[in-house]
């Protein structure tokens, strides 16, 4: 299109292109779909919906339970960073662990009872990136400092590749479809900062793993957590008694996170690499 | 970007009283809505159909907290949002694959015994369907939430974790876009037009 220097020129012409649009916009409001195709639509989307809810019925109690320790996890750093959440001079160390670590490797076990229904292990480096390891079923590595986010589910041998960031698109007209994704992996930081968090020493001291225990109670997010660490401040174990109900039996769910700090972690924890034979799914 | 057809069209919104998601009941009472705010946009049932299907997938796999959940007021203007912005990625994508999907402009023109006034809207929609999908994704987005769902600049910022400012300064950077695309297809158009009348 060509510039015109003459004002009235140029505005007539843009005043006649919004007319364009106007009508434009109202030829697509007026256009009407079949209703018999609406209806059709309608009959399955529900069929597809009581399709895909049967299908999760098997996995959403795993899956729930492994959400809550993996939130959980994620959970504390932000309960004991937050302002006034402390207790004397031990808790400000515990911050200090959790603020400083070059890793940080825990294990979560979930026991509902005496029966262990989850067992994962976690890999956080000093970059954030971080691995979930749920068993031989799934392994979630999330990769701030690429912007990826690996899903494999090593039963159905399946892997999601997704962008981190879900609003990276600029006004570039660039093609990059990399916040086709609305749900944020990372929205659990929003509930996370919702959380405010209080920590009670508590008098008992355990031993745990060698170690001379000191426990700090908190509630957040609804939950009942047990913090203990050393007395430098180290933690060592967490423990989450997670109000899970059936029906309206109350089930005695319990996840305990023992922490390791500082070790030495190969690269490859932390790799986006695909298993070979595993079908890929790019989601961009 | 103050044109009064900016705030006339939008769908009608619910008003419904907050309450805890209920994925197959949302999907029963909006589920029509959902449909017709995607096939507004693709002019496809077929991918109207994905759209509104993939619209309610993903809160069945992906909640909406009950807080959240509690503080949207219009459940359908929600949804339809959703449907928006998913078909407004649908329709991008379709352009990409343009080389290998028929000519739609051509399809229109294939069809047969319509009355001119109806071919020219079909046509004119068609374009204006071809020009949004030619824009950057977040100028499509807030463009087509506010003239297909009537959303307000505050609602549009909500809804894409932006300002209202950068909505603002989005909404005119697509229509101005918008103008440019538009224009050079009449006049290419005319200029094909006139053309053929020289030829006969």
């Amino acid at each position: 299109m060509t510039t015109n220097s003459n004002p009235k020129i140029n505005n007539s012409s843009a005043e006649a292109a919004d007319r364009d649009i106007e009508n434009s916009v109202q030829a697509i409001m007026s256009v009407r779909a079949d209703a018999s195709t609406i209806d059709a639509a309608q009959r399955k989307l529900l069929l597809r919906l009581d399709k895909a809810q049967t299908a999760r019925r098997d996995t959403r109690p795993f899956w729930a339970l492994a959400t809550a320790a993996v939130l959980a996890i994620l959970i504390l750093p932000m309960v004991i960073w937050m302002p006034g959440s402390g207790n004397g001079v031990a808790f400000a160390q515990v911050q200090n662990f959790f603020s400083t670590f070059s890793t940080m490797r825990a294990q979560l076990t979930t026991t509902m009872g005496e029966q262990v229904i989850l067992d994962m292990d976690v890999f956080v480096d000093g970059s954030d990136r971080a691995r979930i390891d749920a068993e031989d079923q799934f392994t979630l590595i999330v990769d701030p400092t690429r912007d990826e986010f690996l899903q494999l589910n090593h039963m159905l041998r399946q892997a999601w590749s997704t962008p981190l960031d879900g609003d990276s698109d600029s006004d570039s007209g660039s093609m990059s479809e990399s916040d086709a994704i609305d749900d944020d992996p990372l929205a659990w930081l929003d509930e996370i900062r919702q959380f405010e968090g209080e920590a009670d020493r508590l008098d008992e001291r355990r031993l745990i793993r060698d170690h001379q225990a000191t426990g700090f109670a908190l509630e957040a997010g609804g939950q009942s957590m047990t913090l203990w660490s050393t007395d430098e401040g180290q933690p060592l174990r967490l423990v989450i008694e997670t109000p899970v109900h059936e029906g309206e039996r109350p089930l005695d769910v319990q996840t305990r996170i023992d922490f390791y700090f500082d070790e030495v972690m190969d690269e490859a924890i932390f790799a986006l690499t695909v298993p070979e034979g595993y079908q890929v799914n790019n989601i961009h | 970007m103050q044109s009064s057809f900016l705030t006339e069209h939008s769908p009608p919104h619910f008003k419904e009283g907050a309450r805890a998601m209920d994925v197959n009941k949302l999907a029963r009472d909006h589920g029509r809505v959902v449909f017709l705010a995607a096939f507004r946009i693709l002019n496809d049932h077929a991918r109207a159909e994905d759209v509104q299907q993939s619209v309610f997938l993903r809160l069945l796999e992906r909640p909406i907290p009950n807080h959240r959940w509690a503080s949207i007021e219009e459940p359908a203007a929600y949804l339809s949002v959703m449907a928006t912005r998913l078909a407004i990625d649908e329709l991008r994508r379709r352009r990409r694959w343009r080389f290998f999907t028929p000519d739609e402009e051509a399809g229109l023109a294939g069809e047969v015994e319509q009355p001119p006034a109806v071919r020219e809207q079909a046509v004119a929609a068609q374009r204006l369907r071809q020009a949004i999908a030619r824009l950057p994704r977040r100028q499509a987005q807030c463009f087509a939430l506010r003239v297909f769902e009537g959303s307000e600049l505050a609602e549009i910022a909500d809804h894409l974790s932006i300002s209202a400012n950068t909505v603002s300064v989005t909404l005119n950077r697509a229509m101005q876009s918008l103008r440019k695309t538009l224009c050079a297809d009449a006049l290419s158009s005319a200029a094909a037009a006139e053309r053929t009348s020289g030829k006969e």
